[in-house]
């Protein structure tokens, strides 16, 4: 599978090809950064779950969970370990607990995402 | 008594759904011995160590490390705690070398003692033709056996080994357990979850034999040979 790194980069070089000599500066800028970090961002909330579910569900994650990592308790306010537990808990028939709490959280993180796309809105008018 | 051995107390795990993982396990494993966790598939071991480490949480009862409450303080645990779980580890990008040195570091070693300590370890299981190969390409064995390394570069007060012989040969197996035997002597408590009756006669100073989430008698290696050919490769 692709990284999102080489797809970032992938994007960068390869849209330049596309348009050797077109459009306006902000254009080029936009197409050359601006898409691939909304790309990137996209496929990190597709994957990040995604590879997270798939090592939890292989007992794998139990190791790196159990690292003393300082920022740890980070994790479980980000929305990425919520994704992961709801995607497990739909895929597998044994029971998987803190679903529940997933769910709650990642109703949130939505909840808060709009408010804010709303108060970005109302400031452009 | 030692201040720094892990104390399990009527230790109890009920799951959402009513179905009681552990029902009142109690144990102590004091540093410096090799503590065996003996008991057939499904009878709790796994989630018994999940909850010293901190990646579960007991629905009652007590686990105490040194002076530390591990159940109100689980970031402690991942501190003073190094565990090797049933599965194998995430280290397909990573050379066995480079993985072990890591997870060194993350664990706190500087870079020096993580890399002389690497290769100490390497070559006591006779894993050095192995060291710069990507963890995707090793056998079943040898990542196991990496694993084991990775957790015993910078070993915790306890240091957890979730049936860390599965896929390995004979004779690594027993070079295994003696670096198992060196991380006890070294000063670690070291707990060795395994159903293999033999593994836990050979290895361990004294066990517990789990079943149906309880701890059933006792006692130091050749009591307990008895005691396991009865409660479990007879069940």
């Amino acid at each position: 599978m692709l990284r999102p790194d080489e797809a970032g980069a992938g994007l960068v070089v390869g849209f330049s090809l596309f348009m050797p000599d077109v459009v306006p500066d902000r254009t080029v800028l936009y197409v050359s950064t601006g898409v691939p970090v909304f790309n990137l961002y996209l496929l990190g909330l597709v994957v990040m779950p995604q590879v997270t579910g798939e090592q939890r569900m292989a007992d794998t994650y139990d190791f790196v969970q159990s690292l003393p990592v300082r920022l740890v308790s980070v994790n479980h306010v980000l929305p990425f370990e919520s994704m992961a537990v709801t995607m497990r808990g739909s895929l597998t028939a044994t029971p998987v607990s803190g679903v529940g709490q997933a769910y709650l959280m990642l109703l949130a993180w939505t909840t808060g995402c709009v408010a804010l796309a709303l108060w970005a809105l109302g400031r452009r008018g | 008594m030692n201040s720094w051995a892990l104390q399990v107390t009527d230790l109890r795990k009920v799951s959402g759904r009513g179905a009681v993982a552990n029902d009142g396990i109690s144990l102590r494993v004091e540093p410096g011995e090799v503590y065996g966790l003996l008991g057939p598939n499904g009878a709790g071991k796994s989630t018994l160590v999940k909850q010293v480490i901190g990646l579960l949480r007991p629905t009652s009862g007590q686990i105490a490390l040194g002076p530390h409450d591990l159940v109100a303080a689980p970031h402690v645990a991942r501190q003073l705690c190094c565990y090797l779980p049933q599965a194998q580890m995430p280290i397909d990008a990573l050379r066995a070398a480079e993985a072990i040195e890591l997870g060194g570091m993350i664990r706190g070693a500087d870079r020096r003692t993580a890399r002389e300590r690497t290769r100490e370890l390497l070559e006591a299981l006779d894993l050095g033709e192995w060291r710069r190969t990507p963890g995707a390409r090793l056998s079943g064995g040898v990542r196991r056996l990496v694993g084991f390394v990775m957790v015993a570069v910078h070993p915790g007060r306890v240091v957890i080994l979730d049936e860390p012989t599965n896929d390995v040969d004979p004779l690594r197996r027993r070079l295994l357990w003696q670096q198992g035997r060196r991380l006890a002597d070294d000063g670690s408590a070291v707990v060795l979850v395994t159903h293999n009756v033999l593994e836990a006669e050979k290895a361990v100073d004294r066990l517990a034999i789990v079943d149906r989430g309880r701890t059933w008698p006792r006692g130091r290696r050749r009591r307990s040979r008895q005691t396991a050919g009865t409660s479990c490769g007879c069940r």
